[in-house]
């Protein structure tokens, strides 16, 4: 990879790291469109397993952007990702939350909450979606998923079970 | 946050290092590993498993979210029209944030002027 697509994968991260507002998986679909669909830097199945291991990894989930850069670029490309999206959130974290604490009760607070919390669940069911579709490339993968919605919906549980059952069954080939 | 109270910024770097650079290289340690054993089928198909299990995760996350805003259901068309633009035309997020996101908070910001989210009056 070039340094100019080096900067480009960082600049694009840094960009993500501002519009994520339903969390770093948010904007996952983008990263997708992005990484798989328009530069072709690595293939569905590539992009998926990256997500599927930093969730079964312990640590943050954040760094299933260092992964995505990895497979992208290796390591330059691992450490571009993730200081893309870490350091403008950061810094809007860093003096956002200082102006919110000043204006929690203005109307422009909550009217930032009441607009945007709504988006918010709009990507993250995009990021199921997207990866569902990018993953599961038989019907026993789309029962997996299935089955682990209907669980999720009403268990609380720690969802590392279940990811570490699912693993144990693919692995015996149950699934 | 904590560093940033304890020690400012240098403080909030050093926390934030702190906590995620141990946990990537383990993450990317994991991830090599794999990547030694990618061809082997039940390897690969444990680590779909995992995705697909993940995938589930994320939708019953957005579903169990959105119950939370069935008093405010109107709000979720905004939620709905995120998941057609991001997910289904795959339409780049900037434009589709850039579009539903000064909407979605100015209806807000107009429709919502009685009611703050704390519960207090407006003061203007």
């Amino acid at each position: 990879m070039s340094g100019a697509d080096l900067l480009a994968l960082f600049a694009h991260f840094a960009m993500l790291s501002v519009l994520a507002i339903g969390g770093a998986l948010g904007t996952s679909p983008e990263m997708h469109r992005y990484l798989v669909e328009e530069r072709g830097w690595m293939t569905h199945g590539q992009f998926t397993d990256s997500i599927a291991l930093a969730q079964a990894a312990p640590g943050p989930n954040i760094l299933f952007v260092t992964l995505l850069g990895w497979q992208a670029a290796g390591m330059v490309g691992a450490l571009a990702a993730t200081v893309g999206i870490l350091l403008p959130s950061s810094l809007i974290c860093y003096y956002g939350n200082r102006w919110r604490s000043a204006n929690e009760d203005s109307r422009l607070v909550g009217a930032i909450r009441l607009g945007l919390g709504p988006i918010a669940i709009g990507l993250t069911l995009s990021a199921g979606w997207i990866i569902a579709v990018a993953n599961n490339v038989d019907w026993k993968l789309w029962l997996l998923s299935a089955a682990a919605f209907a669980f999720f919906l009403f268990s609380r549980r720690n969802p590392l079970w279940l990811i570490g059952a699912g693993a144990l069954a693919g692995a015996l080939g149950l699934v | 946050m904590v560093g940033d109270r304890w020690f400012g910024w240098r403080g909030a770097v050093v926390a934030l290092a702190g906590m995620l650079v141990f946990p990537a290289v383990l993450v990317m340690a994991i991830a090599m590993t794999y990547d030694q054993f990618a061809q082997v089928p039940r390897v690969q198909r444990a680590v779909s498993a995992m995705a697909a299990v993940a995938a589930g995760l994320l939708l019953a996350t957005a579903v169990r979210l959105g119950q939370t805003q069935l008093r405010r259901w109107r709000w979720l068309g905004f939620g709905l029209s995120a998941f057609v633009g991001v997910a289904l035309l795959r339409l780049p997020l900037a434009w589709v944030l850039a579009v539903l996101g000064p909407l979605a908070v100015a209806l807000a910001w107009f429709v919502d002027r009685s009611r703050a989210p704390s519960g207090a009056p407006d003061k203007r």
